[in-house]
This record gives structure tokens, sequence and C-alpha cells, in this order.
């Protein structure tokens, strides 16, 4: 089983989630932690340890997604990078959520697997209109 | 060797830095000055990688990077901007013969009794002394968390605060 936390600047990753879940209904294993620009970094690093530690406490693996590479997000969980346990995928979307909700047989798959999965599948989910409307 | 900016920031190299800062000031060089930081590798790594790919990074102890800039001052070329974690390492920097004329403070978190003075500006008495023999050494301070915001004078705010 896998736990995803989206961790974001500003109140994205509550928006983004709050929209997913519109679309594809409530999802318990999926929450938001919004870096906002008061926020003492520490605290936040303290606040995401304590929660990774639950969800392997409950058997569960964790998956981070954050906002951008580079981002006070991004740099704070990469810290807590641990193989087979803690994943870190940089750069989320809205068609990442949606195919974490629905698309992935998680069970049959490592976190590395899926982590990669979703990075490929959020890559190719971006599109101009003249890729495919110029003729 | 030009530097474009000196700035206090908790968050080191991050969103701010690298989608504002950068850009603004055509920086090409960004130097951490911090006395933790270089003796951890996993913290290296990630400050090192979280940097646009043509910007060049230095992480170097406080005393190394005031060597680093007078080494480089006379050379020719890159745009740089020094970072510091917090005001104490700038003080070290200065002791340590670092010439600086304009300070930018951008994130200095909050701890217990500490004086908020703005959104993510928070400063112990320590701090605030600290800031204030600066200020003496005609250093201008203010606090600018994006190149878009207005820089606001420092002792202002504090001064509006009662101090």
């Amino acid at each position: 089983m896998i736990a995803t936390i989206v961790v974001t600047h500003h109140t994205l990753a509550e928006h983004l989630i709050a929209t997913a879940e519109f679309i594809a209904g409530p999802n318990e294993n999926l929450v938001g932690v919004g870096i906002l620009q008061s926020d003492d970094v520490e605290v936040v690093r303290k606040r995401l340890v304590e929660m990774i530690k639950k969800y392997h406490k409950a058997g569960k693996k964790v998956l981070i997604l954050t906002d951008m590479f580079g981002g006070t997000p991004s740099n704070i969980s990469l810290a807590l990078y641990e193989p087979d346990k803690v994943e870190i995928v940089s750069g989320v979307n809205l068609p990442i959520l949606l195919k974490l909700a629905g698309g992935i047989k998680k069970s049959e798959k490592g976190l590395k697997e899926i982590a990669a999965e979703i990075t490929e599948y959020g890559r190719k989910n971006i599109f101009t209109a003249a890729e495919f409307l110029d003729l | 060797m030009t530097t474009v900016l000196y700035r206090v920031d908790d968050r080191l190299i991050h969103g701010q830095i690298i989608a504002s800062w950068v850009p603004y000031t055509r920086a090409t060089r960004i130097v951490v000055a911090d006395n933790q930081i270089p003796g951890n590798l996993l913290q290296s790594k990630i400050l090192r990688m979280s940097a646009p790919p043509k910007i060049r990074v230095e992480i170097l102890s406080v005393r190394q990077a005031v060597t680093f800039m007078a080494q480089q001052r006379s050379g020719p070329g890159l745009l740089t901007i020094m970072l510091f974690v917090g005001i104490e390492a700038v003080v070290q920097a200065v002791e340590a013969g670092l010439y600086l004329t304009e300070l930018n403070l951008g994130n200095i978190h909050s701890a217990a009794g500490k004086l908020q003075i703005a959104d993510s500006i928070s400063l112990s008495r320590n701090e605030i002394i600290s800031l204030r023999d600066l200020q003496k050494q005609d250093v201008k301070i203010t606090i600018q968390p994006v190149p878009t915001a207005p820089a606001r004078d420092v002792f202002n705010l504090l001064q509006s605060k009662g101090w």
C-alpha cells in the first residue's frame, strides 16, 4: 500500500488534491502539505518526518509529490528519500494525481516503479495545441 | 566578478532564488557561505541540484567563501549571488573581511522569543544588534522577498515595532 503526500508552495497542494478528489472521488491515502512564506522550514520538515513515520507504522510506503524541482518543498522532501520506503517525484500535475487515483495496480509494483511510471505519465500529458491541430 | 546580491535566506537556493532573483540579476553563479553545509554531503548535493543547470554553485565555509570572493573580485566574468543561512554568518563574513554595501533579507524564520517584523522575517535580540552593527559599517539592509516586491528598510520596520 502506498500513501501519497503532495508537498507544494503556498496552497497548491490543498487545491490540487481538492480538484483531483472532485474528479476521481475521495482518497484517504492522499494528503497535502502547503509551505507558506511564513513557515519555518525545520517545522515543516519535522511534520513530514512524523507523517512518514505514521504511514510506515501502518505498513505503507510513501510517495512524495512536489510542485517544482529546486523549490523549498522539493528541497525538504529530497532529504527524506529512503530507497523503497520514501520516493520523491517533482513537478506534480493533475494527470499524475488522477493516474494515482485509478490507473495503477499499486499492490503489484514497487515504489520505485510506480514513481517512474507516474513521472513518465506526467511528462507525456503536457501538450501544445500546434502539435496535433496544425495540419 | 560582480556580486549582484548578498542575501540572508534560511531556505538558501529555492523557488524565489531560481525563479525570481537569478533571472532578475542575470546571475551565473551562487556562492553559499555556511559552516555546516559543506560537511553534509546529502544537503550539499540537494543544494547543487536545486540550482538551474547553467548556474555554478559554490558551497563553502564562511571563511573560505570570503577568500573565494576576494580572489574572484579581480577576475572577469560571473555575476554572483552570495547566500547566507542567517545573520550570524554575515557577521562572520564581515569579520573575515567581506566588504558589502547592501544586504537583502529574504527568509529568516520564527523561533521562540523572536520578533516578527515581516511575513518571512523574525529577528532575535542578538540578530537585531548584529544588524545595527552592520548598519554602522554603512551596510544598507532591506527586506525584499522577490525583486517585484518593494524593498523595505529593516530599521523602519523595527522602529514601527518599538525598537
